[in-house]
């Protein structure tokens, strides 16, 4: 694979990390994937303004904080983010994950024994974050199969999430996350 | 701030829930200690991790992002959807034996054209006392030879390539035994394995579908010097920068009478702009050897198509012409003479085509052709003519006709310019094999350990690219598949592939049945943008599926605004059912239908009639008085 910055494959590379960044800054998945795109647009677009010898993703979060900016300039959500000390400091934690996300050994543990907790959870919760991350089913449709409110599918869905994340913890014996 | 209260409110800031109230306590959380942000990433991390811990026997192929837990559309896709106006509603008036015949062809999957005489839809008895028995859209039909002898190359290519259904599935696509077959010429489907060895979709693949460099026009312009297109002047639209692929699609556009390269080729740009998809597109123009295009001037056309292929990465299978009057000729005979190298044609009032049937085995070049009603300086009858033709020899086509419109107007009418560029756009030439890679990648979702390639929005993008037979193979299996997730990718991806609709939009309606609510939402958004495309069963089996009120009430608001699509009243023989179909929703019990019914036909009418739709209708009955005399006044029975 091609040492160059611009090669595909770095970009691919980069993509989750943004869109995890605009998902924290704009609070919305669908708006998020789109700003990765169009922050991928402009960087292609401005490439020759980028000096190889700096760090790539320092110079996408640049390009991604003027995009949230944008953004922010033109949503009626009020935003979480909303001085440039609480950006720097998404930028900086953008840097954390994207550092992360490079490190090829970081998830085939964390998967083994993320899989080893959901075993162990009950068939009802199982089944429901099957519906949820295997066929997307929406919590409206999941409270419509198991006779329950959608605010309780989500509810149940966020408890099991943070089970599975103290359990995968316990697993791998420390802290996985910071 | 307890930890659990840290996760509540980051859950519902992630997930869009977020009061305002919450979003500042987060605010204040992450400015007391910067550190929680970390939480926030975690979640998502963690989100990611589960989703691919929940598919254990589906890893992403190498480069494959793996997909969000969502399919969402993209932004463009949307926006195509925020134009959807609203409902739509069709009544059974005329002809019904004749017209069910062709009702039942189409759900079945048979060889119908898109725009042959247009049947009137069918309704759910509760709904419409006067309607006509529904057929059942998942029940084998077999499609006899259509009495207008139609070539539907997709339809035929599918059902002859695509493996055999099992025992307990209808079939979705029958083929009169003898009607000549595209097919013949097509390449038997791989036998090589589709897996291990398929390279397609490596990571700087994925990623040229996925995060596409935007691309800009340049113009270059000079004047040809090979062949009998020497002398020529010419103007490229070329999109900067070249793919790597050969993934361009070609438009051959012809000037008017006394025209020159530089007319019409900025509209057609401009029309594939405002879909998003102009970056696919070289658009090319010449200037004509006389005033006006001639027989003279085929061989020059040919040459500078050849040219163009060896110097640009134009995928060959995606050669269509486009014209405008006396060019709309040349573009409607140049596609219809070499119909084993053009994909499709937009014929923008035009004179009569001289409209031969094809040779056995040749496929028909997909037409797309519009007259201004208005028009003095090219009668409009010239196109009907022609629309007679096409019938009768069974070609695959659209006609508009917007009543409105003159000459001129017709190629300014930013809807027909839309509406052409659609058709166009997913057109694959179905006799000229795609790339070996592309066959191949598009092979793998044919395998049952590939479902996750169904959920993988990068690799359905690709799908979507090399679209034409290989992606129609996968399509139809797919829409059968026993897995949810699978059925709603592949009916998502049918949305956005033109060029098969004659074949898609049977099994689609079939889905309108599903038991999974999103797979049913899928197939009205697919069936929405088919409708678009002029595809008359996906606006029949809309238009069903808004009037039966067993039908979820979101599902068949869904269904009507999905039938708004912006239609030219008049233009088009449904629209005369599709008014019915309205006119009748004004009458629903349903608050949100009748709102969806008014809103459409205010939009066509600039005028609400005193009708309102929190009104129960017995409150009304002048405001639906005066909707019904206008419908008839519109069109008479007789029209």
């Amino acid at each position: 694979m091609s040492e160059d910055p611009w090669s595909a494959a770095l970009i691919e590379q980069n993509r989750r990390w943004l869109t995890a960044y605009f998902h924290v800054g704009t609070g919305n998945r669908t708006v998020a994937e789109d700003l990765v795109q169009d922050t991928f647009h402009a960087a292609l677009a401005n490439h020759a303004s980028f000096d190889p010898s700096r760090p790539l993703g320092a110079w996408l979060r640049g390009i991604a904080r003027h995009r949230l900016l944008k953004y922010y300039r033109t949503t009626s959500r009020q935003p979480l983010f909303v001085d440039a000390d609480m950006l720097d400091e998404l930028d900086n934690e953008g840097a954390v994950v994207e550092k992360q996300q490079v490190d090829p050994g970081r998830n085939p543990p964390r998967l083994r024994a993320l899989r080893d907790c959901i075993a162990s959870m009950t068939e009802r919760v199982r089944q429901m974050l099957e519906w949820r991350y295997q066929e997307a089913v929406s919590s409206k449709d999941i409270a419509e199969r198991l006779t329950m409110k959608a605010t309780a599918v989500d509810m149940a869905l966020s408890r099991a999430r943070r089970a599975l994340e103290s359990c995968m913890q316990r697993r791998l014996g420390g802290v996985i996350d910071e | 701030m307890s930890d659990d209260r840290l996760a509540d409110l980051g859950d519902r800031w992630l997930n869009g829930t977020a009061t305002d109230d919450e979003i500042a306590e987060l605010r204040t959380a992450l400015r007391d200690d910067p550190r929680r942000l970390r939480r926030l990433f975690a979640t998502l991390e963690f989100e990611d991790l589960l989703q691919e811990a929940l598919h254990p026997d589906a890893a992403a192929p190498a480069g494959c992002e793996r997909p969000s837990a969502r399919l969402r559309p993209s932004r463009r896709r949307r926006a195509i959807r925020a134009r959807v106006p609203s409902p739509f509603v069709w009544i059974a008036l005329s002809a019904a034996a004749l017209l069910m015949v062709v009702v039942l062809l189409r759900v079945g999957g048979g060889t119908a054209s898109p725009s042959q005489t247009v049947p009137a839809i069918a309704k759910e008895p509760p709904a419409i006392p006067r309607g006509l028995e529904k057929p059942a859209p998942t029940s084998p039909v077999a499609a006899p030879t259509s009495p207008l002898g139609d070539h539907v190359p997709a339809a035929e290519v599918i059902a002859k390539t695509t493996p055999a259904p099992t025992p307990s599935t209808a079939p979705i696509v029958a083929v009169a035994p003898d009607t000549p077959s595209a097919a013949q010429q097509i390449p038997p489907p791989t036998k090589e394995p589709l897996v291990a060895e398929t390279p397609a979709l490596t990571p700087p693949v994925a990623v040229a579908v996925a995060m596409r460099a935007p691309r800009r026009h340049q113009e270059e312009t000079g004047t040809l010097s090979d062949g009998a297109a020497a002398g020529l002047a010419y103007l490229l639209l070329v999109p900067k920068p070249l793919p790597e692929r050969r993934e361009l699609g070609l438009i051959l556009s012809f000037h008017g009478n006394t025209g020159n390269q530089s007319h019409i080729s900025p509209p057609i740009l401009s029309s594939l702009e405002k879909h998003g998809w102009s970056g696919e597109w070289l658009v090319a123009s010449v200037k004509s050897r006389g005033d006006y295009w001639g027989d003279a001037d085929d061989q020059a056309a040919l040459d500078t198509m050849s040219w163009l292929l060896r110097t640009y990465p134009i995928d060959p299978r995606r050669v269509v012409t486009m014209g405008v009057s006396q060019g709309g000729w040349m573009a409607g005979w140049f596609a219809l003479r070499h119909p084993e190298r053009i994909a499709g044609a937009a014929v923008l009032c035009a004179s009569t085509l001289p409209v031969q049937k094809l040779p056995a085995g040749v496929p028909w070049p997909a037409l797309f052709i519009a007259h201004g009603g208005a028009d003095v300086a090219e009668p409009v009858k010239g196109s009907r003519a022609t629309v007679e033709l096409l019938r009768q020899a069974g070609a695959v086509f659209a006609y508009r006709e917007p009543a409105a419109d003159d000459h001129l107007g017709l190629v300014y009418d930013g809807a027909i310019g839309e509406q052409a560029a659609a058709w166009l756009h997913g057109l694959r030439h179905l006799a000229v094999p795609a790339e070996p890679d592309d066959e191949r990648f598009a092979a793998r979702f044919l395998r049952r350990d590939e479902d996750a390639l169904w959920r993988n929005a990068t690799a359905l993008d690709e799908l979507v690219r090399i679209g034409g037979t290989p992606a129609a193979r996968a399509m139809v299996a797919a829409l059968r598949s026993r897995t949810p997730s699978v059925r709603i990718g592949a009916a998502t991806v049918a949305g956005r592939l033109g060029g098969l609709d004659a074949a898609l939009v049977g099994p689609l309606s079939g889905l309108l049945e599903d038991t999974d609510a999103q797979v049913r939402t899928a197939a009205i958004t697919a069936l929405g943008q088919a409708a678009f495309r002029q595809h008359d069963a996906a606006l029949i089996a809309l238009g069903r599926y808004a009037l039966t009120r067993a039908h979820p009430l979101d599902e068949r608001v869904l269904a009507v605004r999905a039938l708004g699509i912006p239609r030219l009243l008049d233009g088009f023989p449904g629209d005369r059912a599709l008014v019915d179909l309205l006119v009748t929703l004004l009458d629903d019990a349903q608050p949100p239908m009748r709102s969806a019914a008014i809103g459409v036909l205010a939009g066509i009418t600039g005028d609400a009639k005193g009708y309102d739709p929190q009104l129960a209708p017995k409150e009304q009955a002048d405001a639906l008085m005066r909707w019904r005399r206008w419908w008839t006044e519109r069109w008479p029975a007789t029209k």
